[in-house]
């Protein structure tokens, strides 16, 4: 295999991948010829990792229809992630980190190495940019004049729909991400939402970015009724639908900072909907705060 | 009593939570928002045993309340801390 790096950049952060054996569509609107900016992790693919003696200190459970993620560390104090695309089935790839989550090794098994790779390399932007102000969220985000607007909620809420409501009511309105954009935290305060190559089972994999207008929580309801949150409240929000998989303590302080940050920058609300167009009239003349088109 | 390895307390735009941070708190998915006196308790004995008297003793120190009165109340916030899993 001839030896490649590739350089991506995602939410203005960049990261390496190296010696990898196929091209990855969504990946492909992220890469750049260089790194000119802030490098936060680099990951090699290889043949084989040693074998190492290292203890199981977290597994995800075992739920029907989501993947499990097992982590180990060693007694260096370095890192080992294994991840099955679902229960039961074989492990799809390997990776050793180490333990600033800068630099990276995987294995590809062989039997999904895509879905492999893009675990792998959620895992290590979740982690290494958390001290950045930087979140990957579970979120449906559209941009509509000039701003974004998540739409936050559990699997099955209707958030891919609601966006698709907004589409269709509002011309100018764009799918950002579908499933986990980046949300960052700047140093002068402002919010903003990146597209990312992960956006669940839409190809939405944009490298653009918007201000964030709202954040609205969705929740399924026999009638539509929008409620502006208090801070309390989106901070909950926000930790429901940052990225579930944090074990790691040292990170949390970094986490806090950024949702602290989003809470007192960005309003929230949360709407109680139909899958209908009311629903989205409704929720873009609130969070909007501008007449709807007629 | 103590307050389990894993649970922080948090300020939130001139509030304080209450959240699980870590592999040891991993599966707790809940938030708990504490008032003034409940986040001063929660500083001045985080990481130590202490017992009923010890709480009701900080309180006292710290705000004009009688024993009683005091006593009344940290045994409400412990039932609290207590049926959320905080305290071993």
């Amino acid at each position: 295999m001839e030896s490649s790096l590739r350089t991506y950049r995602v939410a203005d952060f960049f990261f390496t991948v190296e010696d990898l054996p196929f091209a990855p569509d969504n990946l492909q609107p992220f890469l750049v010829p260089d790194c000119d900016g802030e490098k936060i992790f680099s990951l090699r693919i290889v043949k084989e990792l040693p074998q190492c003696d290292c203890d199981l200190i977290y597994r995800t459970s075992e739920e029907p229809g989501f993947p499990v993620i097992s982590l180990f560390q060693l007694t260096s104090g370095d890192y080992f992630f294994e991840v099955q695309p679902l229960p039961g089935k074989p492990v799809a790839g390997r990776m050793a980190v180490d333990k600033d989550f800068k630099t990276a090794k995987m294995v590809l098994c062989g039997t999904s190495d895509r879905y492999a790779l893009n675990s792998c390399l959620m895992l290590l932007f979740t982690f290494s940019s958390a001290s950045k102000g930087a979140l990957e969220m579970h979120s449906s985000v559209v941009t509509y004049d000039g701003r974004g607007f998540m739409f936050l909620g559990k699997s099955g809420t209707g958030k891919s729909t609601h966006s698709q409501l907004w589409m269709r009511n509002f011309p100018g309105t764009e799918l950002l991400n579908d499933d986990n954009p980046i949300v960052r935290l700047l140093p002068d305060g402002t919010v903003r939402v990146y597209g990312s190559p992960w956006s669940g089972k839409t190809p939405c994999y944009k490298q653009k970015n918007a201000p964030v207008g709202a954040i609205v929580s969705l929740k399924q309801a026999p009638y539509n009724k929008i409620t502006k949150l208090a801070v309390i409240n989106g901070y909950a929000c926000l930790m429901e639908s940052a990225s579930s998989f944090r074990p790691f303590k040292h990170l949390a302080d970094g986490w806090h900072r950024t949702m602290e940050g989003i809470c007192a920058a960005v309003p929230f609300y949360r709407l109680e909907c139909l899958p209908d167009d009311d629903a989205a009239l409704l929720c873009n003349k609130t969070v909007n705060g501008k007449q709807n088109p007629a | 009593m103590k307050i389990k390895e894993g649970f922080t307390l948090r300020p939130l735009c001139g509030e304080h939570i209450v959240v699980g941070e870590g592999l040891s708190q991993v599966n707790f998915n809940k938030m708990l928002s504490m008032n003034d006196s409940a986040a001063y308790l929660w500083e001045n004995v985080q990481g130590k045993e202490f017992t009923l008297d010890d709480l009701v003793t900080l309180l006292a120190d710290r705000y004009e309340v009688s024993a009683d009165q005091a006593m009344d109340d940290v045994k409400q916030m412990i039932a609290i801390w207590q049926e959320h899993g905080i305290l071993e």
